[in-house]
């Protein structure tokens, strides 16, 4: 279980950090995203005809068309972007993350079944119901504070941002770490 | 596992819906053209103290909102009413050293940001020159052609911009004591003048009563300024001038700048008239804090979207 999924651990967890050098982005998430795609894109080698991973491959794809686009225009700093242009590549850079998350993590899932590790499946599909509506709601929370910009809704968004995604690296290395041996033993 | 894409199908419906409201939102507030804010401000001109009729350099601000992502700025404002006049204008601050303006461009925010707005201030300065008053002895200014670095221009009715000169010094008063006092978020300004000699106040008067009556207190002794006619003051008597700026306002007056400065005529026992100015009555726009939704009604009141 482990290599492909320590793959999207790292990815995930560079996409979170922004280096910043003066307005250039050093590590854009882009980056962190195409290490996400190597993982799933192993995964779906190992274990093959699983759904879910191949949606999560066509999001991460998504994904990184919307981060490259996002970086571009900060660079370049093309004065003309309309404010609609920029909130609605943002919003659908947001969906498209969430989209991909999810069938990241049910085709860890599919794979748990797969390898007839029921209990470890129910404890992570309850875990992911809990997570699908949180992130959700992040997502929801982030439309909002990307379009108008109260300072609240701001500093929520980036506090609920940070909870949520240290939970999200949390569940993937669990996944990362979980030994598939003749004994069930599992860590969540 | 069925439950889980259940609950995952309705979650990117909200959020897609809550995105489209979102956008929806900003696609209504957004901005033709920006919006000036009113003013009704009196302005004194200074004259030269060599050449009598030759003034200096008049100095005022003009605020107005724009859309967030706005990159014009107001470059040069003329007057229709007196063409012939020169002004200088432009939205940084004027006799600032140069600011190496090294900001992350994330935040290419010009003037103070509230919400899906900006709210940008102009500094104009109505350059020196002879002759600014024609016989009159004020100038009113209204009808402004506003020019902005993007090459388009823009017709505004800013509302009452009046120049008067510069009156004399106090006569038959000496200034004893004059400053303000801030209690509960109101501001009181206090003058007090002694009486050299006997005088009768006349009246008090400005060109903007009319449009800063129910905002304004202004007492004389604790006589209403409409009621000072022919009040008597003799030698060593206090006149005490109180002047207050409501704070509670309306919508449309929260978001307009006033500063009136009335005139006290009055006259000495052989019949000579003098004129005292009061100042300090204003309500500048330096301080509003963000509240994005008075700023929303306050540009549904004027029309603008």
């Amino acid at each position: 279980m482990g290599e492909g999924y320590s793959k999207i651990f790292w990815g995930l967890f560079l996409t979170m950090f922004h280096i910043n050098l003066g307005s250039i982005q050093l590590l854009p998430n882009f980056i962190g995203l195409l290490i996400v795609l190597n993982g799933i894109k192993q995964m779906l080698y190992k274990y093959e005809n699983i759904k879910e991973l191949k949606n999560a491959v066509a999001f991460c794809y998504m994904s990184i068309i919307i981060e490259f686009i996002i970086f571009f225009i900060k660079l370049i700093s093309y004065e003309g972007i309309a404010l609609i242009f920029n909130l609605i590549i943002i919003e659908l850079g947001i969906i498209s993350d969430f989209i991909m998350i999810f069938y990241i993590l049910s085709g860890a899932v599919r794979i748990l079944e797969r390898l007839e590790l029921t209990i470890a499946a129910n404890e992570y599909i309850k875990n992911i119901r809990i997570f699908t509506v949180l992130y959700s709601i992040l997502c929801i929370i982030l439309a909002i504070s990307v379009s108008f910009n109260f300072e609240i809704i701001a500093v929520l968004s980036i506090i609920f941002w940070i909870i949520i995604n240290i939970w999200l690296l949390i569940i993937i290395r669990g996944l990362k770490n979980l030994k598939i041996d003749d004994e069930v033993n599992y860590t969540i | 596992m069925e439950l889980n894409f259940k609950i995952f199908k309705i979650c990117i419906t909200c959020i897609i819906f809550t995105a489209f409201i979102c956008l929806g939102f900003i696609f209504c507030l957004r901005l033709d053209e920006p919006v000036f804010l009113k003013t009704y401000c009196e302005y004194e001109v200074q004259e030269d103290v060599n050449d009598e009729n030759h003034y200096e350099d008049t100095q005022f601000i003009i605020r107005y909102i724009t859309n967030i992502d706005d990159k014009a700025k107001v470059t040069n404002v003329t007057f229709l009413e007196a063409p012939e006049l020169d002004f200088w204008a432009s939205e940084d601050k004027p006799n600032s050293s140069f600011v190496f303006s090294y900001n992350n461009n994330e935040n290419n925010v010009i003037g103070e940001r509230c919400g899906t707005y900006s709210i940008r201030t102009v500094y104009v300065n109505l350059l020196s020159r002879e002759d600014i008053f024609n016989d009159n002895s004020i100038l009113e200014l209204n009808n402004a052609e506003v020019m902005f670095s993007d090459g388009t221009s823009m017709n505004v009715q800013l509302g009452r911009l009046l120049f008067s000169k510069k009156t004399n010094s106090t006569q038959l008063l000496t200034n004893d004591y004059s400053g303000s006092t801030s209690s509960e978020g109101s501001h009181i300004s206090e003058e007090k003048y002694i009486v050299e000699k006997n005088l009768k106040l006349l009246s008090v008067n400005s060109p903007l009563f009319k449009e800063t009556n129910e905002l304004i207190e202004l007492t004389i002794d604790g006589n209403k300024f409409d009621k000072v006619n022919n009040i008597q003051y003799e030698k060593f008597d206090t006149i005490d001038v109180k002047s207050r700026f409501k704070d509670k306002l309306d919508t449309m007056s929260y978001y307009t700048m006033y500063d009136i400065k009335p005139v006290i005529a009055y006259e000495d026992d052989f019949g000579n008239t003098y004129e005292l100015r009061i100042y300090n009555i204003e309500r500048n726009t330096y301080n509003l804090e963000c509240d994005f939704i008075k700023l929303i009604k306050y540009l549904k009141e004027r029309g603008s979207i």
